[in-house]
């Protein structure tokens, strides 16, 4: 306690030493507590300390009844003796450890405690296995145990891709079942001289619609999980290290066109925290490399996309004037008031005959020069008018560089540069930097596809 | 490779306990704190004598390739010397210089 000493100076102050009002309980004010530390530290140690004598002595009252009162009724093995056994044991042993533990964070500093930890983890080490471990890197063993076909190492998926389909199809089954049991005993009651119970019909119509509602659910997801088939990525070496370039190999199996594919190495940060009573976990995407995909795959995404945002908007060649039986060749759709367009380089086409078949000519506009309710400032379509649905054939026909069929997978070989100043993956008890190769895409028929494969990057120096 | 040099003033040989020297990491950010011990040096009664005379004492160490100091959104990994005074009366006293660990000291 400070008071000001005006006599002397009305600048200074004397201190005087009064003794601090101890609480026996405090109070959370943020991330600190009111109280003397001391005394909640005191106080937890004496508390896990009389439970490890509680446990200690119940034992041995319970044991020692037992070798010398054999023929006594009380606490006998089959009336409630290992039940008290087994929890002035767990008194003991609880009490005990967190009564040492409580003791040497006390004694000890953090920094301390930790050295030692460490030191021992350290010597198990050492003692284990003879390759120096980086703890707080990720562990090289999984990801390099499966070899892959063209490149060396195949990566392992993410976890609990599967678990969705798993518990809804437990979740369908499990009430499947019920309304089968219901539906049964409805019957049943129906056919029975007191009649049928209309209580039982009327709670079972709720039963049936969430039945139903399971059901599609569950095959939903496992049209999804067939159709869009696994995904294979095979990297060149592991672990990767900052500055280097790699290759990867992506192979997507199933039956699935893409609109649109991307691939890329990502950064997570996790953190966990206490939130109240609550462990929390947050997951924050820091940082994205995207992957040197083959021009292919980039012109007919483009391509496509660019097919995608001119097909709200009617061209001027589908004017009824304009629409002929004849297909229309490319230079007479540049001859047919597109010439407002920027230059024009025609690419791939497909032309086809009257019979109704589509005929496309794409063609890759440098600028939009065009006005806007043209449609056309970004590509051009030479075709032979017909249905919807054939123009939806023709495209995925015209797409072939990002489909993937049952006989042929979609295969990609993609280059990875990685740049000499980032951050290396990380992980501590509570928080960790993940990287991962994370593979999105579009598809005409399925909803949008995302996969990941976590991937190691050691800093230069730990290799 | 770290060199750093310390000096303790200002308190007499008989007051001190202890003292120890640590290099260490840590995270900081909306996780929970982790720490990691590099180096620990606790000085005992004998090599207190030599310490508290007010002289600065180097200390040289060879620092690991990893973690590597890093800014994140989430997540802060910080290096730093820490020294811990700790007092007969149950005093303690800690003082701490943070240094960065390789070339990244920003967010990616």
């Amino acid at each position: 306690m400070r008071t000001r000493d005006s006599a002397n100076s009305p600048t200074s102050w004397d201190f005087t030493y009064v003794a601090k009002w101890v609480r026996l309980w405090g109070k959370k004010r943020g991330d600190r507590m009111s109280g003397w530390w001391v005394v909640g530290s005191v106080g937890e140690a004496a508390f896990f300390g009389i439970l490890f004598l509680l446990g200690i002595v119940s034992l041995t009252i319970v044991v020692s009844w037992q070798v010398f009162w054999p023929e006594s009724n009380i606490i006998r093995p089959g009336s409630g003796f290992w039940l008290t056994f087994t929890a002035s044991l767990a008194f003991a042993v609880i009490g005990l450890t967190a009564f040492i533990l409580q003791v040497s964070q006390t004694l000890a500093s953090p920094e301390r405690r930790s050295a030692i930890a460490t030191k021992v983890k350290s010597e198990h080490q050492r003692r284990s296995d003879s390759e120096p471990a980086h703890v707080n890197l990720p562990n090289l063993d999984e990801m390099r145990e499966s070899p892959g076909i063209k490149l060396a190492y195949r990566l392992p998926g993410q976890r609990g891709e599967n678990s969705q389909l798993i518990l809804s199809a437990l979740f369908a089954t499990a009430w499947n079942s019920i309304v089968a049991v219901m539906l049964v005993v409805v019957i049943f009651q129906s056919t029975s001289p007191a009649g049928p119970n209309y209580f039982l019909i009327f709670l079972l119509l709720p039963f049936l619609l969430v039945s139903v509602v399971a059901t599609r659910w569950f095959f939903k997801l496992f049209r999804i999980r067939t159709g869009i088939g696994p995904t294979a990525v095979e990297i060149n070496a592991l672990p990767m290290l900052p500055g280097y370039e790699y290759q990867l190999y992506i192979c997507q199996y199933g039956r699935v066109e893409f609109s649109k594919l991307s691939v890329a190495l990502v950064a997570f940060e996790e953190t966990t925290f206490q939130q109240g009573t609550d462990v929390r976990t947050e997951v924050v995407e820091v940082s994205r490399i995207e992957a040197n995909l083959p021009a292919s795959v980039q012109s007919d995404g483009e391509k496509q996309g660019l097919q995608e945002s001119s097909d709200s908007k009617a061209l001027p060649t589908e004017s009824p004037e304009n629409v002929s039986d004849m297909p229309i060749m490319p230079s007479e759709v540049a001859e047919a008031g597109l010439g407002q367009m920027g230059s024009e380089q025609l690419g791939q086409s497909n032309q086809a005959g009257r019979e109704g078949e589509q005929t496309w000519a794409e063609t890759e506009v440098s600028n939009s020069s065009s006005e806007p309710d043209s449609g056309a400032g970004t590509e051009v379509e030479s075709k032979d008018i017909g249905s919807e649905r054939r123009k939806r054939k023709d495209r995925s026909g015209k797409s072939a560089g990002l489909r993937a069929e049952p006989e042929k997978p979609l295969e990609l070989d993609c280059t990875l540069l990685l740049p000499a100043d980032m951050m290396h993956s990380f992980h501590s008890e509570h928080s960790a930097l993940v990287w991962r190769i994370v593979i999105q895409g579009e598809s005409v028929k399925w909803p949008a596809f995302y996969r990941s494969f976590p991937v190691a990057v050691y800093p230069r120096s730990a290799v | 490779m770290l060199e750093f040099e310390f000096r303790v003033q200002r308190v007499a040989r008989d007051e001190v306990d202890r003292l120890e020297i640590s290099v260490v990491w840590y995270t900081e950010g909306k996780g929970t704190e982790d720490l990691g011990v590099h180096l620990f040096q606790a000085l005992s009664a004998e090599e207190l004598s030599s310490v508290l005379d007010g002289k600065p004492h180097p200390i040289v160490s060879t620092l690991p390739s990893c973690p590597l100091s890093y800014e994140g959104r989430l997540l802060n990994i910080r290096w730093c010397v820490r020294l811990r005074l700790y007092l007969n009366d149950g005093r303690e006293f800690s003082s701490e210089k943070p240094f960065y660990l390789g070339h990244l000291t920003r967010e990616v």
